[in-house]
């Protein structure tokens, strides 16, 4: 059994959990007009605290990313009842799709247009796994540190490998998740592929265009039976299934039957000793993209004879890519904590083609003892995790 | 157990397609010289003429690897991923004046691109995954395809890829200390745990830790062959000892070609039973590997 003994997020919605609850019940988008020169044109789910902000919030000094400066504020949040101990192996394995690009593409502009006027020792902050390394210093989890870059199924790979370095006696406790800033880079990139909506985003819409681009990081901890007998550490819930599957269709779209979904969330519920009836409640991927929310509309209509209640949360916090499956394994363990359907905001007219229809109001007093949580990425790679009630 | 039964490296030495490639070790005049390979007879045109050098180096070992079964597993790791396609989109957004930018470069500049395009390749739907964790990059990778097999895949491609860019050069000083030239490659291996000669024993990770630890952990190993990447150290007595980094260049993860050469090594050996890969391009984080005839 895999406990969840941890929880940390910051997001548009606010800088740890509370905030972010207190956000998600106010049923209100955190997505605003950008406030940094890259971002000012667009809507985005930004964290409005500069990088010195973020700094005296992480309590640390130093060149650090963005991106590393949010991963440290919540997976220290999610490590803060937690202590380092002698008996027990602890890891610490975060996502990235960025890394340091929001420090490296500033740089990088004044090598090309100010006469290579950049600074080099910022480009030190640039290896995806350097921000993993500081954040695992931060808490004193280093028996064993990784990063994954699967994209946007980051977070969703690195709580599953954890499990399984948990499952396989590797490890007996480990902090998962992943954090990603902002940046120039990942704008101009959805935007080349015509997939940013220029107006509030709206996931499994019939009018749906695209996606609004968020930051933040999720963590959570995952720890054995064994270790949590001596860190009598609260369990928030269990991690009961995860599976990664390849949709192997096309590089940046996903196949226009969900094969890869449909594997993923398959391969969750057969881990988990589910069937798909006991699934309470689905957060979904749901980018609001046109190609992904009708795949992954389909997959749900494979999977589920009669369709649990779904919602994507990226309406109230932007998609924040390989953060996403993070911060939504956090909500899921709110949905859990606070027995709670979270809305879909912004949905009006459901998708024709499949008709589903996303929960639209926030509903308490609902009976979530099973939350199937869906990250799907770049390259075909989906990622279904499901966390239970304890 | 974890079985090695098939390698492939594409870097300056030659590797690909070789056998004994311990023994025709040279200290090449161009590091950036890569081997030629024949991409024409494994990857189709339109397909080739848009990858940057790391997705075909990475495609066409991954086809030389092909087995009847499908891979169970694709796991790659890798310290800076498709920096040739990272820095064209930079490029593109810092000083195009049109509305419209060409999403290619996007599209391929993240690190999965590659555990990507092999499974679009292949056509293969398992477990795909993508590590990057800076000199570590192939060593994680490792880690997780170890844990596959005991998860139960019997057929895993693991692999690292690294790339170069000129503009590397200028962070030689300040931001990357090496001792032998920038360079690049690719090297991967089909593991399984379906019994072969050689296999993989296990992989220790050391980070923040002493080196008196680490120097114990060599010693009472007995190896055969360490083969380290970093500084030399003087007060580790094994007799047989190679800095692959003299060979390959520095890139981030040419410890992968390390435990190519020290699979070689055994295969060819057949008096020598263990080998140590010291990762030392790092002094916080260092591990160590071995391998064994089994």
């Amino acid at each position: 059994m895999i406990l969840i003994t941890g929880q940390g997020v910051i997001s548009a919605l606010g800088v740890n959990v509370n905030e972010n609850w207190a956000h998600l019940q106010q049923e209100k988008s955190a997505i605003k007009k950008g406030i940094q020169s890259f971002s000012s044109p667009y809507l985005v789910g930004q964290i409005e605290l500069s990088n010195e902000e973020l700094k005296q919030l992480a309590q640390v000094d130093g060149d650090y990313s963005r991106t590393a400066l949010l991963g440290m504020i919540a997976a220290r949040e999610s490590f803060a009842s937690h202590e380092i101990h002698p008996e027990i192996r602890t890891g610490f394995i975060s996502g990235t799709s960025v890394g340091g690009m929001d420090l490296t593409e500033g740089e990088y502009k004044n090598y090309l247009t100010e006469n290579e006027t950049d600074r080099l020792e910022t480009y030190k902050q640039h290896s995806s796994g350097i921000a993993a390394y500081q954040i695992a210093q931060l808490l004193g989890a280093t028996d064993f540190i990784n990063t994954i870059s699967t994209a946007c199924s980051s977070a969703a790979n690195a709580i599953m490998l954890g499990a399984r370095l948990i499952e396989n006696n590797q490890l007996d406790r480990v902090i998962v998740g992943a954090t990603d800033a902002l940046s120039l880079f990942t704008i101009s990139g959805f935007r080349s592929l015509m997939i940013y909506d220029s107006e509030w985003c709206a996931p499994f819409d019939e009018r749906r265009k695209g996606l609004n681009l968020g930051e933040g990081a999720g963590f959570i901890v995952l720890e054995s039976e064994k270790s949590q007998k001596i860190t009598q550490s609260k369990v928030l819930g269990l991690l009961s299934g995860w599976c990664n599957a390849s949709d192997a269709f096309h590089q940046t779209a996903s196949s226009p039957d969900g094969q890869g979904a449909v594997l993923s969330m398959q391969g969750a519920l057969k881990r988990a000793n589910l069937k798909p009836e006991q699934i309470d409640y689905v957060n979904a991927h749901g980018t609001a993209t046109p190609n992904n929310d009708l795949s992954e509309s389909h997959a749900l209509k494979q999977i589920f004879k009669e369709i649990p209640p779904f919602s994507s949360t990226k309406a109230y916090t932007g998609h924040t890519l390989a953060a996403s499956g993070g911060i939504e394994a956090v909500f899921s363990l709110l949905a859990i904590e606070h027995q709670c359907l979270l809305p879909n905001l912004n949905f009006q007219n459901p998708i024709e083609e499949t008709g589903l229809m996303p929960v639209q109001k926030l509903v308490y007093e609902q009976n979530i003892k099973h939350v199937l949580s869906n990250s799907f990425g770049f390259g075909g790679n989906n990622s279904s995790i499901i966390i239970s009630k304890y | 157990m974890y079985f090695i039964h098939k390698a492939s490296s594409i870097n300056c030495q030659k590797a690909y397609q070789h056998d004994n490639i311990f023994r025709d070790l040279i200290t090449p005049e161009d590091y950036l010289m890569l081997e030629e390979v024949d991409y024409k007879s494994l990857i189709p045109p339109a397909a080739l003429r848009r990858m940057s050098t790391i997705l075909k180096n990475s495609l066409c070992a991954a086809h030389q690897l092909k087995t009847e079964q499908d891979f169970d597993a694709i796991i790659v790791g890798t310290g800076l991923g498709c920096l040739q396609d990272t820095e064209k989109f930079l490029k593109t957004i810092h000083i195009s004046q049109t509305e419209t930018l060409s999403p290619t470069a996007f599209i391929q500049s993240t690190h999965n691109t590659i555990a990507g395009q092999i499974s679009l390749a292949l056509n293969n739907h398992g477990y795909n995954m993508t590590h990057t964790q800076h000199t570590f990059s192939f060593e994680v990778a490792l880690m997780d395809a170890m844990q596959a097999v005991d998860d139960g895949m019997n057929q895993v491609l693991l692999g690292a890829a690294e790339e170069y860019i000129p503009f590397l050069d200028r962070l030689s000083d300040v931001v990357i200390p090496h001792d032998y030239p920038l360079s690049q490659g690719v090297s991967f291996f089909n593991i399984s745990k379906t019994p072969a000669q050689i296999g993989i024993t296990s992989i220790q990770f050391f980070n923040f830790k002493n080196p008196e630890e680490i120097r114990k952990v060599i010693h009472d190993t007995h190896a055969d062959l360490l083969i380290y990447n970093g500084a030399k150290d003087e007060s580790i007595h094994v007799k047989n000892q190679v800095n692959i980094s003299q060979f390959t260049g520095f890139y981030l993860s040419n410890s992968a070609f390390a435990m190519h050469v020290g699979y070689d090594y055994l295969k060819n050996n057949p008096l020598a039973n263990k080998v140590i890969i010291w990762n030392n391009l790092s002094q916080n984080h260092q591990s160590i590997l071995v391998i064994e005839r089994k």
